[in-house]
């Protein structure tokens, strides 16, 4: 293959489609204006045509499609069945087809009435799937491509495509960052490949590719959160006719540079041939937190004794006596009373919590959110032109107090056939989403800690308020109501997609099409930090003001070439793409308000305005693509496509990426053709190469940023090297196999397809920590191989199919192996959360995967056992400590202040610290003891998908689960390290270590704990009662009665119930953001919990 | 129709043609080829070199210098903010990693300029002019990067020494250089600072006679560079880099002489001098006093700016104008070395604030504070303040000089220097309350032994300079018995007032003499295949 694609006969296959397209512009153009000219001048003879479609039940079949074969004149027949459709004399035949059924043709003979029955055709063989810049009928496809249907789609509550994917589609992981509504997502397609560059798939929304890329904010310095988005959350799904997932690499290669993360084909909806018809849809839903994935916390009284025995431990702790722990103590300190008063015994501090109220926070702070949704549309056209057009309305008002999420959407989607040889689809797609909520997530920095954590610590003798605690001096008690409602953060977007595609058919072998899309997206986020606490406190206030602008836009121009020529067909595409893309960001801080009732609204009140800080980058890539497929009686397809892609991110643009691929449709040789049993049966192969360029614009070169400096006291203009450009960069590649097996029996009534690729990814793109004595912490450079390898299933059954009653069940399931092959120079890499002082981190090593935390593995409490004692059984003491038991191999940690060394240097264990393994047995506990302590990706994981329908009902059951991967709680991290008392924990440290309580679960009560270790991994293994959708469709006559074409209500019912071990809110989770969301992902911090929601729903047709 | 057809052609004509180029230019940022071309350029990019001392001088700087000293501790139950007072730090400290970070990108930024100001176009400046400032420019660059690798050899030992342009990712991993070499390099640059850095802006230099005008042999700065090094500055800083050298660990005691020379150039000079008010010093009044050679330039202007004065202050109540953190406390060994009279003993305060500025006392020693930053009016930020960040001022260089003369057996020399010390502290202080402070310390009359005055002056340093960056230094430079013995013998008492109370500092078990040099980051270790960490640090 490497031969075959040589550098020097690259530039000349690349000359050669140069010219070839210029070529075919140049004549498409001349042709293109003889046509109009004459096209329009000119009538021509017709007449109408008048039939029927139905099934073999007689069933009417609305919505079947009539056309002339070999044009695209047609129409589609109505409720009843009928249809109407203008002829020209020249028209040979019919083509009819209708989802589900199998295809005829039908010789036009001049008849005036065709009457017309179609056969259920359960394989789906006919059905059309999109494949890259094209479609294909699925018998003809040699790719691995997974279809989601608008069924599936409606099926959501909170109206985001997320969940349509979400253990639907065999080979997609998806992960949503937490559950605030319209929370971005991440999908990875097959395992990620990349390291540091870009790991979401290639979006094409009605054939315009929009490639997303959260690494972007990250490398500006901003808040990722602040314009995290993906395509998918300004989408409104009801406008969305299909999402075709394309997996492997002979369907993402004609995407060549960005289809190495797979590609989400997302199809709007779009008119359809007969009479106008109007839509309307509305449902209203709640939304909220159940009272069983509340965290318990301790209640006041819990709380209280944990902080009698934090001062006892205190006193007691070097007698390590039991007998003596509550006789004839001293307790000075009452946090409740503020220090003052005392000293109490424990029975007197007992009686004075015993009178507090307990205050559960999180149920003051969660609420029964409501979502409402709108949505109006209209669709209809005839053989000239046609028109679907949809508005719709969100309202999620959130299930924490103070959030809100609404979305604005509008669709247009037009096709004109301007002439039997020229058409024109538009497609408009403008939408506004708004999106407020306090901030969750934040860091473990106590000014910077998100509204949710925040929440789930606030100490619960206290009422809502505001004042300075008297037990901190610099700490603030804020309630996290009243914080949330002083503190706001709120994002809003305007995203315009725009797209229009010029078809015009030369001969019924060469057709030419162009597409112009845009996409043009304005952001601002908005934050404002109150004065008295939290985050504004040491500034006055801090008011933040975030905008962007992005504008994309994109030009395809194919050259379409099909022939037949006996049992040989071919199809073939030579095509030329283009994608710019200009990015610019404005920031805008500004510090102490005297005047805070505006908040952000008005940074003008701020006295002390940031630096501004703006950006604007672009890139462009410009693309020569081709692709032929040769089918042989229907039986073999071989498809080759080829594409060379250069980037302006690259000091040497261009790459050079092939893919070939082999398909055999064995049940229709000539040993299975009359089989009963085996209907269809189809082996796929395929190879190819994809690639990556997911790095921010311009890594290539050094650049020079402002870096600030004061000279008398007035700042002065200062420039300074911030990057050192990477000439040598270059794609990052993907190497990807697929065999597949497509099966179906009984008529379709079984499917099943499976899948089986490996992926090998090199170069790749990795921000690598350099030695900071070059100056500069990391550069991109192409390092290392990563592999993925999995198998993938789809069954698909009918279980029952009588006239009344239908079973159908759905199952995927995904399996993915991902393996870190090479680091260059390294073994392993580190890197540090964003949270901690560098206490804990993320590994990439050679052999694991990735996505690995690093830490300190533990093995339970040091406890009497642990330590010597006399003939008597008392505790051996020397030196004021108790002695150890020789010959341990576990210490605690010597990062803690608290813990004396002895003579050695070896840290003193207490009574009730944690015990960490020492690893290298040095007989101290530092960071070379860190072991791999989470790994975070999935072993595997899947859906089943219940279908029943009994007349005019419908009942759906969706469960999806994964299983095998760790969850890092960074929850209980937060809520442990905590010593002082100001602070609530989980109601796991009712069980703290005391003389009294030697076997406990949990370390004595004044430990504080700075590292992570293995205490705050969980599995996070889970299985999802995904959703619940019950609908009933009124029968056509009834619906008729009232007036209307078609009245379906509905209920669906989301998220109903988890099983799962994980202690947090929800196993689902990743606050990480930018590469960390790779390196160190599956970290609940804060995470808005995801919410279950009940909707009650009407669609209505006029 | 025609018109279709027409603007059809004219859009794929346009995306088509007009926009083939792969080769795009950064919109928002400068590239350094595009840069760099006259005196004026360079001196922005002289600017954004010293934007490191933002980092470099940042609060964690006083918490790793002065916490784990004789001087200063931290009393706070708060992990990352004692650690250095516990001696808990370890290689994955992110403020060791921001130390290390920030000095080689400072390094970095300097050798660009080093590398580039001498092919940079002298534009408007005449030949006589172009050369000074062309000097001045390499003189700010070689000051500055002297300035972080003294910092990085006294903080880590032998560092890798990088003088060269950095353009590509070849040869990234350097080794650590041995120090001598490392201060063979600050001397050679500070000698060249000394000679070509401009004087402070109220000196007036001799002239010479150029085509007969007379111009400046030594130029000095406009006050709108206030803020620069001066020739004086790298004097000074010289004095310190020989004191150094001449200390523990490389005890080259011949530097002990040329230290006591260049500190007396500074004095002899008589640019600079002691301010009368040493509590204004470290005010945003006193930043500006004559008496300091050199500060970190920070202006309360949204960047991050210096917290030194946040970060030690006493905590309290919140009208108080100086309220800090209360992050940093005396040791009550070094408390117990001033004495009463003294009025520099108020960079201490027992207590936190009340809402009247005053300081709430407390007898447990634990609960003082170290109280040297004063705000005539209330700061915008605790966290950020416009004060500048001290790094030499002229009481230093006087006591340098008494140190340096005192090793060389010029007691009377150093006696006199010390003195010049111990009378500002008297004169200062009975404008306090001349009941109270004014009569100590008192002058030392008869010259005592050398020991004697050794031990004299280092406590003297510790009074006059705790707080504001030296400690850990001056104590590192005593050598490993000090260091050891100093460290070890601290205690504290839950009561002042009684005797019984006094109890062993906890985490004086800690204390090796591996810690008189800090970790090398792990982040630096890892990524550097060449670097090997210092002893008893993983």
């Amino acid at each position: 293959m490497n031969l075959i694609f040589s550098e020097t006969l690259n530039n000349k296959l690349l000359l050669m489609i140069k010219n070839l397209l210029r070529l075919t512009r140049n004549v498409f153009l001349l042709t293109l204006g003889f046509t109009m000219l004459t096209a329009f001048q000119s009538a021509f003879a017709q007449k109408t045509l008048k039939g029927n479609v139905k099934d073999e039940t007689g069933m009417p079949l609305a919505g079947a499609s009539i056309i002339v074969t070999g044009t695209p004149v047609g129409a589609q027949a109505d409720f009843d069945g009928d249809f109407e459709i203008l002829v020209v004399d020249s028209a040979k035949s019919f083509t009819v087809t209708f989802l589900g059924y199998k295809e005829q043709v039908i010789t036009y003979e001049g008849q005036d009435f065709l009457d017309i029955t179609m056969k259920e055709d359960r394989s789906e063989l006919d059905e059309v799937v999109l494949i890259g810049y094209g479609q294909s009928a699925s018998r003809d496809v040699t790719g691995a491509i997974s279809k989601v249907k608008e069924e599936a789609i409606q099926r959501t509550v909170n109206n985001t495509l997320e969940q349509a994917l979400n253990g639907r589609v065999a080979g997609v992981n998806t992960i949503t960052t937490d559950g605030t509504p319209g929370a971005g997502i991440r999908i990875r397609v097959r395992g990620g490949t990349s390291i540091n560059a870009n790991n979401e798939p290639l979006y094409v929304i009605d054939g315009m590719p929009i490639e997303v890329n959260y690494n972007e904010a990250q490398s500006q310095g901003l808040s990722v959160s602040a314009t995290e988005s993906s395509p998918l959350a300004n989408l409104d799904p009801s406008s969305i006719e299909s999402i075709e997932v394309l997996k492997d690499a002979s369907a993402t290669a004609i995407y060549g540079s960005r289809g190495a993360n797979g590609v989400v084909m997302i199809t709007t909806k779009s008119g359809k041939v007969g009479k106008s018809r109007i839509f309307f849809d509305t449902s209203m839903a709640t939304n909220f937190i159940p009272r069983s994935r509340f965290i318990p916390l301790m209640d006041v009284q819990e709380w209280g004794d944990f902080n009698i025995n934090n001062q006892l431990y205190n006193i007691n702790r070097f007698t390590g006596n039991g007998s003596a722990y509550e006789e004839n103590p001293t307790i000075t300190s009452n946090p409740i009373g503020g220090g003052d008063g005392g000293p109490y015994t424990p029975d007197e501090l007992r009686a004075i919590y015993a009178e507090q109220e307990s205050t559960d926070w999180q149920d003051e702070y969660y609420r029964d959110g409501i979502i409402t949704n709108y949505s109006l549309g209209a669709s209809g056209g005839d053989e000239k032109s046609l028109y679907a057009l949809r508005g719709s309305y969100l309202n999620n008002t959130g299930a924490i107090r103070n959030s809100h999420f609404k979305r604005y959407n509008f669709n247009l989607n037009l096709k004109n056939n301007i002439s039997d040889k020229f058409n024109v689809r538009t497609v408009l797609i403008p939408s506004y989403t708004d999106k407020m909520g306090p901030l969750t997530g934040g860091d473990f920095n106590q000014r910077n800690m998100g509204s949710v954590i925040r929440m789930l610590t606030r100490r619960p003798d206290r009422g809502p308020g505001v004042f300075e605690d008297p037990n901190d001096d610099s700490g603030i008690w804020v309630d996290p109501i009243t914080q949330d409602q002083r503190q706001r953060n709120q994002t809003s977007i305007f995203d315009f997609t725009g797209n229009t595609f010029l078809t015009y058919q030369f001969d019924k072998h060469f057709s030419f099409s162009t597409r112009l899309g845009t996409k043009i997206q304005n952001g601002k986020n908005k934050n404002y930090f109150p004065s008295d606490f939290g985050r504004g406190y040491q500034d006055g206030g801090v008011g933040t003001r975030f905008t962007w602008q992005n504008l994309m836009w994109n030009n395809q121009n194919l050259l379409n070439y099909k022939n037949q020529f006996g049992k040989h067909r071919i199809t073939a595409l030579l095509g030329h793409e283009q994608t710019y893309r200009r990015r610019e960001t404005e920031s805008m801080i500004a510090k102490n308000f005297d005047v805070e009732t505006l908040q952000a609204d008005q940074l003008g009140f701020g006295l002390i305005p940031d630096p501004i800080f703006t950006n604007s980058n672009e890139f462009q890539i410009i693309s020569y693509l081709s692709r032929i497929n040769y089918n042989y009686a229907g039986k073999y397809n071989l498809t080759f496509s080829y594409r060379a892609d250069g980037s302006s991110k690259f000091e040497d643009p261009w790459g050079f990426f092939p893919s070939a691929a082999f398909s055999w449709n064995i049940n229709r040789e000539k040993f299975l053709r009359n089989s009963n049993t085996i209907s269809n049966l189809k082996l796929r192969m395929s190879y190819g190469q994809t690639a990556n360029q997911g790095v921010p614009a311009y890594v290539n070169l050094s650049l020079m940023g402002n870096t600030n400096y004061v000279l008398n006291d007035t700042a002065v203009t200062g420039l300074s090297v911030f990057q050192l450009g990477n000439p040598d960069l270059t794609w990052e590649k993907t190497h990807s196999y697929d065999l597949g097996l497509d099966y179906g029996m009984f008529d379709g009534r079984i499917r099943f397809v499976a899948d089986l690729y490996y992926k090998k990814t090199f170069d790749l793109l990795l921000n690598e920590p350099l030695p900071m004595s070059t100056g500069f912490s990391n550069k991109y450079s192409n390092i290392g191989e990563v592999e993925n390898r999995g198998i993938e299933l789809i069954l698909n059954t009918v279980n029952v199919d009588s006239k009344d009653f239908t079973w159908e069940t759905e199952f995927t399931f995904s399996k993915n192996d991902n393996k870190i092959l090479d680091l260059g120079a390294v073994e392993e890499e580190l890197f540090r959360d964003q949270f901690s002082n560098g206490q804990f981190s993320g590994i990439m090593r050679v052999g694991e995967q990735l996505g690995t935390w690093y830490g300190y593995e533990t093995a339970g409490i040091f406890s009497y056992d642990d330590f010597q004692t006399d003939v008597d059984g008392n505790p051996l003491i020397e030196n004021g400590y108790p002695l150890v038991k020789e010959g341990l191999d576990v210490y605690p940690t010597s990062t803690r202040a608290a813990n004396p060394q002895d003579a050695d240097n070896k840290p003193i264990p207490f009574y009730g610290d944690v015990k960490y393994v020492d690893q290298n047995g040095d007989g101290l506990i530092t960071p070379e003891d860190r072991v791999i302590i989470a790994r975070t990706q999935p072993k595997h994981y899947g859906g089943i998908f219940n279908k029943f329908t009994y007349k005019g009902f419908e009942l759906g059951v969706f469960f999806t689960y994964k299983y095998g991967f760790d969850v890092v709680n960074g929850n209980t991290y937060r809520m442990n390290r905590l010593g002082q008392n100001n602070t609530n924990r989980p109601d796991t440290y009712n069980d703290v270590w005391t003389p009294l309580n030697p076997n406990a679960s949990m370390p004595r009560a004044d430990y504080n704990e700075q590292t992570i270790t293995d205490r705050n991994v969980e599995d996070g293994s889970y299985i999802r009662l995904q959703s619940l959708n019950i609908s009933y469709n009124l029968p056509n006559k009834y619906a008729k009665k009232i007036g209307v074409s078609s009245f379906k209500i509905y209920t669906n019912i989301d998220n109903i119930k988890v099983w799962t071990k994980y202690s947090g809110y929800d196993p689902e989770v990743s606050v990480s953001s930018g590469q960390r969301a790779v390196i160190m992902p599956n970290l609940d911090y804060g995470a808005y919990p995801r919410t279950t929601s009940i909707a009650l729903g009407l669609r209505v047709g006029l | 129709m025609k018109k279709i057809v027409i603007t059809l052609g004219l859009i794929m004509a346009v995306f088509t043609s007009c926009h083939d180029n792969l080769d795009l230019d950064p919109i928002s940022e400068i590239t350094p080829d595009t840069f760099f071309n006259d005196l004026d350029e360079v001196e922005i990019a002289v600017n954004g070199m010293y934007n490191v001392f933002r980092a470099q001088y940042h609060q964690f700087y006083i918490k790793i210098t002065d916490h784990g000293s004789h001087v200063g501790t931290n009393n706070l139950n708060n992990y990352n903010q004692n650690l250095y007072a516990t001696f808990s730090f370890n290689s994955a400290d992110r403020d060791i990693l921001t130390l290390w970070q920030s000095a080689y990108q400072g390094i970095y930024r300097s050798n660009v300029i080093i590398n580039r100001v001498q092919e940079a176009d002298q534009g408007d400046y005449d030949d006589y002019m172009a050369e000074k400032y062309r000097n001045r420019l390499e003189a700010e660059a070689r000051f500055t990067r002297a300035l972080l690798y003294f910092n990085m050899v006294r903080f880590f030992g032998d560092v890798p020494l990088i003088l060269e342009e950095r353009d590509d990712f070849e040869n990234i991993n350097a080794p650590r250089t041995d120090s001598k070499l490392v201060y063979d390099q600050i001397i050679e640059d500070l000698q060249f600072a000394e000679t070509h850095l401009y004087g402070p802006n109220w000196y007036t230099s001799e002239t010479v006679d150029i085509n007969g005008e007379a111009r400046p042999v030594i130029p000095s700065y406009d006050l709108e560079d206030f803020g620069r090094p001066t020739f004086s500055a790298a004097k000074g800083l010289l004095a310190k880099v020989y004191l150094t050298r001449a200390s523990w660990p490389l005890n080259e005691t011949a530097y002990f002489a040329l230290a006591e020379e260049k500190a007396n150039e500074v004095i002899d000079s008589n640019i600079y001098q002691l301010a009368d008010n040493y509590h204004e010093l470290l005010s945003p009044e006193g930043e500006r006093s004559t008496e300091w050679l050199y500060t970190a330039q920070f202006d309360y202007d949204g960047l991050q700016a210096a917290p030194w004065g946040g970060f030690t202050n006493p905590a309290g109540n919140a009208k108080a104008i100086d309220r800090g953190f209360g992050r940093t406390s005396p040791t009550l060994q070094f408390y117990r070395k001033f004495e009463e009279q003294d009025a520099r003993i108020l960079s201490c305060a027992k207590g936190n604030f009340k809402a009247n500025g005053t300081i709430a006392e407390k007898t447990n020693t634990k609960q003082w504070r170290s109280y040297k930053y004063r705000f005539s009016t209330m700061p915008v930020s605790r966290f950020r303040t416009d004060m500048n960040a001290p790094i030499l001022r002229y009481a230093d260089v006087l006591l340098m000089h008494a140190e340096a003369a005192a090793q060389n057996g010029n007691l009377d020399d150093a006696v006199v220097s010390l003195n010049k010390v111990r009378a500002r502290a008297r004169s200062f202080g009975s404008s306090l309350d001349a009941s109270s402070y004014g009569a100590a310390p008192a002058d030392i009359v008869s010259t005592p032994a050398q020991e004697e005055l050794l031990d004299i002056i280092f406590w003297d340093r510790a009074k006059e300079l705790c707080f504001e960056g030296h400690s850990r230094f001056d104590l590192v430079r005593a050598g490993e018995e000090r260091f050891m013995e100093e460290l070890t013998s601290q205690t504290f008492m839950n009561n002042i007032n009684n005797p019984d109370t006094e109890k062993p500092a906890p985490w004086i078990v800690n204390v090796n003499t591996n810690r008189m040099i800090l970790p090398i980051p792990e982040s630096e270790v890892s990524a550097n295949t060449a670097m090997e960490q210092n002893p008893g640090y993983n």
